[in-house]
Order: structure tokens, then C-alpha cells, then sequence
């Protein structure tokens, strides 16, 4: 059964707020969970919360955390950038190896989640895993995706988007915050989204790494096939699987967690 | 193969991208798909990122028109008028 605790981390000087899953005994594993992006962050909350007691089942300490301007945390989304939730991710990952007493921490991000845990993995000499659900790998791919939800909202509610992307910065230039759906975005955090782009060879991962590619079908997409070029050893599984993450209702991903479970207690090859 | 129409491609497309629990064929050429399928917000932007994806067009920001998503015919035409602009 295991316990679960609420946590106080310090990131920036202000607070980031997580649940922290201890298993019964000595953890063998810990796992920090990267969220995706406002709405996705939402749908996702619970499979992560059923996840990690999943794990914890199995002796895997995880934690939780809302980055900052989010959730629980400190703060309003509109004063962060993308590097200040990478340093929550960092701060969350020594807190875990502190309070799980692993050196070794993997690091799970789903979609945006994935986008920070890259980074964040570039920071922490901690990471010695990184498992990638459907992660986002170019910035500037992720802000057209983002922009595409926008216009079809206005299209929903109106019959035709009026507003596009310069628009939105003709908006921006006043305020200097975009009003995404309700989420205000400084320029600069939509400008860092897309001015980084993860997928050539310059972006390290760690040595186990795994991207499961959750999609309606196993075809390999462009933007991941362009990423395994410059990544050999990233090992690629593909799940045809409901998008969760995009979802109101309930969806089935028990499959998700035993892909990772397995991979997660592969042993390893790397000394 | 080449006996498939953009629309029955199209069907396939939408029933596989959406997970529904139909076959294709149940989804009418002329059908509202948002009161067929429920079609809403999140479900067509899983068909503009397939139909970009998969069919290799890009939309552009002030085709977000309701009237060219609205049922299979209207996105098949789209579609080809899309991709004859090349």
C-alpha cells in the first residue's frame, strides 16, 4: 500500500508543491512525472495518480508536482518561462533522491512533460532514465499545434477563426501575455517553446531512454523518426492508444503502464 | 485501393483517429458530424492534425471555416482543393 505525502519544494525562491508515493520497504526505483501543457495537464492528473500507486505496488517511490503557476504551486502561470519549470523539474528530482535515498531518479514526461523532462534530464546528473509519452520534441511544431486548438475553438464558437497567430501578438504587444484559452503566456515563454527544437543531435538523453509513441496508429511520425535518427540508442515502442491527454472521459491505459513498468525493471546493460 | 474514395479514406481516417466504435461505412458523406459523431473542439483537432499529417496539406489560418469540416463531403472538397494547390 505504501504511503502518500504532500511535499514543499524549493524552486526559484517560491514554492513548488507535489504527493509524494513511498512503497512499503526500500524503493527500488523512483520516478519523477512531468506534466503536459494547461488542458493536457488536466486530463492527465489521474492517470499519473493511478500510475504512481501502480508502481508503488511494486516498490517505486514517485513524485508528483505542479510546476510553478500551476496546480498547487506557488505563483501565477503568466510569471514563468520555460527554463523556470525546467528548474522545478531539477528541484523535484533532488528531492526525490532524497527523500526515496536513490541516487539514480528516472524522469517520466508525458507531451509537454517529455519537452521539460529532456531538459531537465540536460541539467541533473541524477537522470539516469527518461521515459517519453508522446513527447513533444520540436517547440515551434508544439506552438502551431497550440495555435491550431486556438483557431479551432474560435471556429467552434463563431463558425470562423478570426484570430490568428499575429493577431494574438498584435494582443501581446501591450499586455506582453497572450491569452491562449485562458492561460496568459508571456511572449518570451511562447517565443522559448518555439525557438527550442529537441530533436537533432545536439539535444542529449540519457543512456536509457525510452519514447513510446501513443498514436491511433504505429506508424512513426516525421518529427519522432527525425529524433531516433540523431538518438540511435532511444529505444522506439509504438501503442495504438486514445490520446488521454486530450480526453474528458475515461481512457484505458493500462497498456501504457505495463509498457513502462517492463521497460522501467528491464535490466540494464549500462554499467 | 484505387477503388477507395477520398471520402471512404476520409471515413477510415475519422473513425480510426477518433477511436469510435463504428465502422466507417455507418459515418454518411453527407452527414453533420457533429451531430453524428458529436463532433466538437477536441475531436476536429484531431482531424486537422490527421488530415495535415496523413494527407499532407497544410491549413492555413483563415480556412478554419466550420463550412469545410462540417460533414465528409465538405472535407473531402477541402482536401482536394487543397492538395491541387499544391
Amino acid at each position: 500500500m505504501g504511503t502518500e505525502d504532500f511535499v514543499q519544494i524549493s524552486s526559484g525562491g517560491q514554492n513548488v508543491y507535489g504527493i509524494l508515493h513511498l512503497p512499503d520497504g526500500d524503493p527500488t526505483h523512483a520516478i519523477v512525472y512531468c506534466s503536459p501543457f494547461a488542458e493536457e495537464q488536466k486530463s492527465t492528473y489521474r492517470v499519473f495518480v493511478e500510475l504512481a500507486r501502480h508502481l508503488a505496488d511494486k516498490g517505486v517511490a514517485s513524485l508528483r508536482f505542479d510546476y510553478r503557476g500551476t496546480g498547487d504551486s506557488d505563483g501565477y502561470f503568466q510569471d514563468y518561462l520555460l527554463e523556470d519549470w525546467i528548474g522545478d523539474t531539477v528541484a523535484a528530482i533532488e528531492c526525490l533522491k532524497e527523500k526515496s535515498g536513490l541516487d539514480r531518479i528516472c524522469v517520466l514526461g508525458v507531451r509537454f512533460g517529455g519537452f521539460i523532462g529532456i531538459q531537465a534530464a540536460q541539467q541533473s546528473e541524477s537522470v539516469s532514465d527518461l521515459i517519453l509519452w508522446q513527447p513533444i520534441i520540436s517547440g515551434k511544431q508544439f506552438h502551431r499545434q497550440e495555435m491550431r486548438r486556438f483557431m479551432i475553438r474560435q471556429m467552434m464558437t463563431s463558425g470562423k477563426a478570426t484570430k490568428g497567430e499575429e493577431e494574438l501578438a498584435s494582443d501581446a504587444e501591450e499586455e506582453n501575455v497572450i491569452d491562449m484559452d485562458g492561460y496568459l503566456m508571456r511572449k518570451e515563454l511562447t517565443e522559448g517553446i518555439k525557438e527550442t527544437d529537441l530533436t537533432s543531435a545536439d539535444t542529449s538523453v540519457p543512456d536509457r531512454t525510452l519514447l513510446l509513441q501513443i498514436s491511433h496508429n504505429d506508424k512513426v511520425s516525421k518529427e519522432y523518426s527525425t529524433f531516433l535518427s540523431n538518438h540511435a540508442d532511444v529505444e522506439l515502442q509504438t501503442l495504438i492508444c486514445e490520446p488521454f491527454w486530450n480526453r474528458i472521459g475515461f481512457v484505458d491505459t493500462v497498456s501504457v503502464f505495463e509498457i513502462t513498468r517492463e521497460w522501467l525493471f528491464q535490466p540494464s546493460d549500462l554499467t | 485501393m484505387s477503388d477507395t474514395t477520398l471520402e471512404d479514406q476520409l471515413k477510415k481516417m475519422i473513425v480510426e483517429l477518433l477511436f469510435l466504435k463504428i465502422e466507417p461505412n455507418e459515418i454518411g458523406t453527407d452527414d453533420d458530424l457533429m451531430e453524428s459523431i458529436d463532433l466538437d473542439s477536441v475531436r476536429i483537432f484531431d482531424i486537422v492534425v490527421g488530415l495535415e499529417t496523413e494527407m499532407d496539406i497544410e491549413i492555413d489560418e483563415d480556412e478554419f471555416d466550420i463550412e469545410n469540416f462540417r460533414t465528409v463531403k465538405q472535407i473531402a472538397e477541402f482536401v482536394t482543393k487543397k492538395q491541387a494547390e499544391g
